[in-house]
């Protein structure tokens, strides 16, 4: 009988936008070995991967063949776009019952907000509804653009639908938002907050865990920490080169003393010296840290 | 005492809207009924219909294949949008319906895809986009095709 389910987020930067399937094999390998820790170190029961193609999905399987592990493949190759995502899960733990990638059509062409995975609990019997996100860049979609609070009305959207249509409590929101938990994006469109007194009185918000996550924990002048704080990565920016892109976000449910609660004391960024060696390293193409975060059962 | 009367306005607005976008997706499916009627010369329709499906059961513990193939299969009903024949029937489906007590949104789901509508546009677009697929043309012509088929009536 397991009590908990671990969940991890991983920007893998193997198939970025346009520059698909072009990694090198010290890159894949290190991913590899990077999903061997999270299983190994971190005891993580589902991971949710991003910039992956069809190629590198089929690369990670190699790695679960006989093992308790089952990958579904989420890329999804709509038209000219593409999304990028696969989640890899204990399939003892956790039974697929079907997935959906939330779409809307506007006047010119589609936006996706997030692949919808409807999973049941084997154990329990009890459903639990993953949302695995990889919002557009930055580099194409500014911070103001009106885009990102389009999708994080989408999201929203479909989160009411689960919640209110379907009667599903348990709900978890991982993604690359390429927005931080304080733009609008996230709060006034998805409505995830970081006030967890609000959430149990109003069980529509969300709540986001990964407020806490912005800054690393040294206090000046001590500066031993690696990381800086944050998931993602950008040695060029002018005023902060870490952000804090990657998030996992979970229903009020998880709050409210249900029978699975967020053990917050689990929720962390994911790092060591080597992958903070490659992440600050030019050459290197990889430039997220993986996302950890634990529900337990009362 | 605590005045109510306010709350109660809001309720009632809400209910009203509700009504009004439940009026207006249904024009839009009898506005797309009435054009699938026009070009298939009244011989298929188009309308939601409630469908019936397996739901998937863990199977008995301990595992009996012999005691599980005599339970018979959870149903659950849905709704869904279909193209029927000219009397309303054999519904072919086209896509899975759910929509908010709200009226807006609704969410129309095929293809791995849940298409998301806000408001009318959103769901002119979404609908659009599902009739212009191969499917919905193959249910169509299969409606007429059938219909075309004449009837195994004895010869008097």
């Amino acid at each position: 009988m397991s009590n908990k389910i671990t969940f991890s987020w991983w920007n893998t930067s193997l198939s970025p936008h346009t520059k698909e399937n072009l990694s090198s094999d010290e890159h894949k390998a290190f991913v590899l070995v990077t999903l061997w820790r999270l299983i190994n170190e971190k005891s993580v029961d589902v991971i949710c991967l991003c910039e992956v193609s069809t190629a590198d999905v089929e690369y990670i399987s190699g790695m679960f063949n006989g093992s308790e592990f089952s990958i579904y493949d989420g890329t999804v190759y709509d038209g000219r776009k593409r999304y990028d995502i696969c989640t890899i899960y204990k399939s003892n733990l956790l039974q697929i019952i079907n997935t959906d990638l939330i779409t809307k059509i506007q006047p010119d062409g589609k936006i996706h907000a997030a692949q919808e995975l409807n999973f049941q609990i084997k154990e329990f019997q009890e459903p639990i509804t993953l949302y695995v996100a990889h919002w557009v860049s930055r580099l194409h979609v500014s911070e103001d653009d009106t885009l990102r609070i389009q999708l994080g009305t989408l999201l929203m959207d479909a989160v009411s639908a689960s919640i209110e249509q379907r009667n599903i409590e348990n709900i978890v929101i991982l993604g690359d938002f390429n927005d931080e938990p304080f733009n609008k994006s996230l709060t006034e469109a998805l409505f995830s907050t970081k006030d967890t007194f609000l959430v149990k009185k109003k069980p529509r918000l969300l709540y986001n865990p990964f407020w806490r996550l912005m800054v690393n924990k040294d206090l000046h002048p001590c500066t031993t920490e690696l990381w800086g704080g944050g998931t993602y990565y950008h040695k060029n920016n002018k005023t902060s080169r870490w952000k804090t892109f990657d998030q996992i976000i979970f229903s009020s449910s998880f709050l409210r003393g249900n029978t699975w609660y967020l053990n917050e004391e689990k929720t962390e960024v994911y790092y060591n010296k080597e992958i903070i060696r490659l992440i600050t390293n030019t050459n290197s193409k990889l430039d997220h840290l993986p996302v950890i975060s634990s529900i337990e059962r009362y | 005492m605590k005045n109510f009367k306010d709350s109660l306005k809001a309720g009632i607005e809400a209910a009203q809207e509700a009504e009004r976008n439940k009026k207006e997706i249904t024009l839009i499916f009898d506005n797309i009924n009435a054009q699938v009627k026009d070009i298939s010369e009244n011989k298929a329709t188009f309308g939601k219909v409630t469908f019936k499906r397996a739901v998937d059961r863990e199977p008995s513990r301990p595992a009996n294949i012999f005691i599980d193939s005599f339970i018979p299969p959870k149903m659950e009903e849905f709704e869904g949008l279909a193209i029927l024949n000219g009397n309303k029937q054999n519904a072919i489906m086209l896509a899975e319906w759910e929509q908010n007590s709200a009226g807006y949104p609704c969410y129309i789901r095929y293809n791995g895809q849940k298409f998301i509508c806000q408001d009318k546009m959103d769901l002119e677009n979404s609908l659009s986009s599902l009739l212009e697929e191969v499917k919905t043309g193959e249910a169509i012509l299969e409606q007429i095709k059938k219909a075309n088929i004449p009837s195994d009536k004895p010869i008097s």
